[in-house]
């Protein structure tokens, strides 16, 4: 049993560190325009932080029964998958791919003639086509510069705590078997 | 025999000179589309563009914004096409006066002059070739969002002042300009006869060169 704790320790261990060093290489899920070195060093910070709370608080994780290991592993398992889904639906919706350039990244709330021009053409792919990729690329930039800010640290948020959860709910198994 | 030696040297380097200046460059025309920052109290006179490095030094003339809003400012420049094409940075910046007292306590006015730096800006690199039959049209480079905005359902004789500010100045049809990937209505003028098309243009990486066309 002390070995199975070993290797959910170790995965842990690996959700913390891994997703990190691959989005720095790889950029996956990182919005266009977002650096992803920031993603990767918060990723690495939170996932090595949470690691080291849920070992300060052995003693505490051990104590708790089977039922209760077994529900918040559930719980935090379950949050992955909502984040999961959270953080899919929001890069769906709000990166906009334009072949041949650069995705365009939304903001949750445009603004000003960004609002009036989704008013007008009912969808982001019918804007870029009618205005032209640089064209909406400016216009993110000038007229809802804060709202796009605010997009990319609930992106950054979202993503952040998908990986967190991960990481906690095999840390927390890890630590629990060990004692048995 | 020293004498004309001499005068045919002078006279070779004096054309010479004159064939290189800056003036025979081939030009290219482009937009500029920078963020609104305000003066801070300062009247703006005008932007301009410069590359300054150990071997270039070139600076535009006082540009005007072609469009402005509280978002952004767009404007237009003409600038030497092998600067154009060369990815270097060129710096940004708003030129500025404000009216001061010469003395806190006398009426007499002086105008100070600043330079507001932006920072950088990476130009256009998409090439369009603009031509027509017969060759001589005045261009109007309109971005379709500004069109749609301030041009669409208007007459265009009325607009006259307003549309001046989208005029390509890099002469007459056949010309070229450099664009990014923004869909343009461009806009043909022929003894006062309009013709306009709508430009969607396609990214650099699929067709680094395009090219449009009208018949009058």
């Amino acid at each position: 049993m002390k070995k199975i704790g070993t290797i959910l320790t170790a995965a842990s261990g690996t959700f913390a560190l891994v997703p990190g060093v691959a989005v720095l290489i790889t950029e996956v899920g990182v919005p266009p325009g977002t650096s992803s070195v920031l993603y990767a060093t918060v990723m690495e910070s939170l996932g090595v932080l949470s690691l080291l709370i849920l070992w300060l608080n052995k003693d505490k994780v051990q104590l708790l029964t089977v039922k209760s290991a077994t529900r918040i592993t559930i719980l935090l398992a379950v949050s992955f998958f909502v984040f999961l889904i959270v953080y899919l639906q929001l890069f769906g919706f709000y990166v906009v791919s334009t072949p041949g350039s650069e995705s365009l990244l939304f903001p949750l709330w445009p603004q000003g003639e960004l609002a009036s021009g989704l008013a007008m053409y009912d969808s982001k792919v019918s804007l870029i086509r009618e205005w032209g990729r640089d064209d909406v690329f400016n216009v993110i930039a000038e007229s809802s510069n804060m709202a796009l800010q605010w997009s990319k640290m609930a992106f950054l948020l979202v993503y952040v705590i998908m990986f967190t959860s991960l990481t906690l709910s095999f840390g927390i198994l890890g630590v629990r078997i060990k004692e048995e | 025999m020293i004498f004309r030696i001499l005068f045919t040297s002078i006279l070779f380097l004096a054309c010479y000179t004159l064939w290189s200046q800056p003036g025979d460059q081939e030009m290219v025309y482009t937009h500029v589309p920078i963020e609104s920052i305000s003066g801070y109290g300062w009247e703006i006179e005008g932007y301009k563009l410069r590359l300054i490095n150990d071997t270039i030094n070139w600076e535009s003339e006082l540009l005007q914004p072609l469009d402005v809003d509280a978002e952004g400012i767009l404007f237009g420049v003409l600038m030497p096409a092998e600067l154009a094409s060369s990815n270097l940075m060129f710096t940004c910046t708003m030129e500025q006066t404000k009216k001061v007292k010469k003395l806190p306590w006398k009426t007499e006015y002086k105008i100070k002059e600043r330079s507001y730096e932006y920072g950088g800006v990476n130009l256009k690199s998409i090439q369009l070739e603009i031509e027509s039959d017969p060759n001589g049209a005045e261009i109007y480079l309109i971005p379709n969002r500004v069109w749609n905005r301030d041009f669409d359902g208007h007459e265009l004789e009325n607009k006259e002042s307003e549309l001046l500010r989208f005029r390509v100045n890099s002469g007459f049809t056949n010309t070229h300009v450099l664009i990014d990937q923004t869909v343009f209505r461009i806009l043909f003028r022929f003894n006062d006869d309009f013709k306009s098309i709508i430009h969607y243009t396609q990214p650099q990486s699929v067709q680094p060169s395009q090219k449009v066309f009208v018949k009058f």
